[in-house]
């Protein structure tokens, strides 16, 4: 029979967790799947606008980010464009005032952080809304417009855009690509139970009243956008998800710049998730009874257990015991956890390829998907597992 | 907002994890349960095949019109037979043995099993010798799987030393620190006080030994 230790009981559970929550989200998935391509149509007239690009140092990607909101086909005696350099030491505030002349705002402040600057435009903006565009991000010429129909419906406080990679030149731009997909499929989903937990700073949009209402951003924040979205699910606020409004942005290019990047989102995101723990509540329905339960437990690394069990079949013992000893080995081998290991798998995948064919609607390569899924997510999980330890042991966080 | 909570998704969501998570154990349990009955009855079949041989043997030697070359040629074709299908068991066992185990009840009692079958082997054999004169060469391996770092390695070197005449260099692998009777009554016919040590052909090497130091001592 099943003989359990304490060890054997935590895998089980942890493997169930991560069952659960593939299973859940297919189940959001096919509830959902007639809708998920709808987006409202923009208003005929539409409001005024700040867009704020926060830049420091970002002399190469600036006056292509410009560019980009420049392009745009939002009306321009709506739009109001403000630059904010916090503090560079490179061309940055040149740039921006370069681009004076066509209707560009640049204002500088002494360096404080992403936060800071957009606080700063906050204070000036003149628009009914704010929109937030990184300063390494290029958006669509139509994504403003598109993503304002959303504001229509009630208490919607912040709108959501499609973020892809910019440049997939090397192995790992490749990779995150895949990810970024399916991040926002997961978001339009999530979309679906009022339950997105951040407004990506690449492209999102707000209403003006509602974030001088909460105060503005977290100026002492690791992950101002992210800990921005649960102070708006705090107040009630909807947070949709724009599917046809796209930004593209730039990402690490080598592990070690993509380590650097994902230390500080996952210890930014652990610390917010912690510090709204009060919002494990019904009252904050499906985010509060779900969402943030998840979040939280997820912290404590049970998935990187998990990605070591479900990864274990595909590149561990029953493989080497087929290559030494045949087929027959592989039989005597396999135990319940690697076959519930198959299972989990078989539901990411599925969960992968369907967020793919949901953005990209292309035939998306089987290898592809198997790298994404054997090779990277547990390089992420492992990502996630130095931050909580970095945060277990108060390790100075190095930008 | 008027905030929701999805109850269906959940109820959903948990009826399909329980029962996907209750396949994926009930047909492991299966599978396990499998294996040992499957290893068990391949440990009857060489018990029986031993018993076969042993029986063979004697009825050649009772048959008066027959030589002593004929005895010694039935002798060396079934002792390769058996020591071939003896090693491939013993290579699923070790396989059984990493995926469940040293302290799993079935791969102990499976083990027992299998080291009595191996004296029984060993103890024909060593009369095969002296009967037909030193066909085969024997190799006892004592090891412990728990917490000796050179067994491993040691393991891998008799491989070696095995391939390079494999119907006549016989291994024997022991786990000394299954509570086994009959080992350990081997081990001290042989005075093994050390692990990993070797017994080759009778005579005792303490302690981790290189293959050619092996290859020397069988020659």
């Amino acid at each position: 029979m099943l003989e359990l230790s304490w060890k054997s009981a935590i895998e089980y559970f942890a493997s169930f967790l991560t069952l659960y929550f593939s299973v859940f989200f297919l189940i959001i998935f096919l509830q959902n799947r007639g809708r998920l391509h709808e987006n409202p149509r923009p208003p005929k007239s539409l409001p005024s606008l700040t867009l704020v690009i926060p830049a420091y140092n970002e002399g190469t990607t600036l006056a292509k980010s410009i560019e980009s909101a420049l392009a745009c086909d939002y009306p321009r005696k709506e739009l109001e464009i403000i630059v904010v350099d916090d503090g560079s030491r490179d061309a940055t505030l040149a740039i921006a005032k370069s681009y004076a002349s066509r209707g560009v705002r640049a204002v500088t402040k002494k360096n404080g952080g992403k936060a800071s600057a957009l606080n700063l435009a906050l204070k000036e903006a003149k628009g009914e809304f704010f929109a937030t565009l990184d300063a390494d991000s290029y958006m669509e010429k139509d994504g403003l417009r598109k993503m304002m129909g959303y504001f229509a419906e009630k208490d919607v406080g912040a709108v959501t855009s499609v973020m892809k990679v910019w440049r997939q030149e090397t192995f790992w731009q490749k990779l995150q690509g895949v990810e970024y997909l399916v991040a926002v499929f997961t978001r339009r989903l999530q979309s679906f139970m009022d339950a997105i937990n951040v407004t990506p700073g690449p492209l999102s949009i707000f209403k003006t009243r509602v974030l001088r209402d909460l105060g503005g951003f977290d100026e002492g924040n690791l992950l101002e956008d992210q800990e921005m979205a649960l102070r708006l699910q705090e107040h009630h606020y909807r947070i949709k998800s724009s599917t046809n409004a796209i930004v593209y942005t730039d990402v690490p290019p080598g592990f070690f710049s993509l380590l650097r990047q994902r230390l500080r989102w996952y210890r930014g995101g652990m610390r917010n998730f912690i510090s709204h723990y009060y919002m494990v509540s019904p009252r904050y329905g499906d985010f509060g009874v779900f969402f943030m339960p998840f979040a939280i437990v997820s912290i404590f690394v049970l998935f990187a257990v998990i990605s070591f069990i479900v990864y274990s079949f595909a590149t561990g013992f029953p493989l080497a015991a087929y290559f030494k000893y045949g087929w027959q080995a592989v039989v005597y081998s396999v135990t319940p956890l690697q076959l519930i290991s198959v299972a989990i798998l078989a539901f990411v995948s599925l969960y992968t390829y369907l967020g793919l064919r949901f953005i990209e609607r292309e035939f998306i390569s089987v290898p592809v998907l198997l790298v994404y899924l054997i090779f990277y997510t547990p390089v992420i999980i492992l990502f996630w597992a130095v931050s909580f330890l970095q945060e277990l042991l108060f390790v100075k966080l190095k930008w | 907002m008027e905030r929701t909570i999805n109850w269906s998704a959940y109820v959903l969501a948990f009826v399909v994890s329980i029962l996907v998570f209750a396949v994926g154990v009930l047909l492991g349990i299966q599978l396990n349960q499998q294996a040992g009955q499957q290893l068990s009855e391949e440990l009857d079949r060489l018990r029986f095949q031993t018993a076969e041989t042993e029986v063979l043997a004697l009825i050649t030697k009772e048959n008066l019109n027959s030589s002593p070359g004929a005895l010694c040629s039935l002798y060396d074709r079934q002792i390769a037979r058996l020591n071939e299908e003896t090693s491939r068991l013993g290579q699923t066992l070790t396989v059984l043995e990493a995926s469940r185990g040293a302290s799993d009840a079935d791969v102990r009692r499976l083990k027992a099993d299998y080291f009595l079958l191996e004296i029984r082997d060993f103890l024909f054999v060593k009369q095969v010798n002296r009967e037909c004169g030193d066909r085969f060469a024997t190799i006892l391996y004592f090891y412990d799987n728990s917490g000796c770092a050179s067994c491993e390695r040691q393991g891998e070197t008799l491989s070696q030393v095995k391939a390079g005449d494999p119907s006549s260099i016989l291994v024997y692998s022991f786990d000394a620190a299954l509570n086994s009777s009959a080992v350990q009554l081997l081990r001290d016919a042989y005075g093994i006080a050390l692990i990993p040590s070797v017994v080759v052909n009778g005579r005792l090497y303490s302690g981790p030994q290189e293959a050619d130091q092996i290859r020397r001592a069988l020659s």
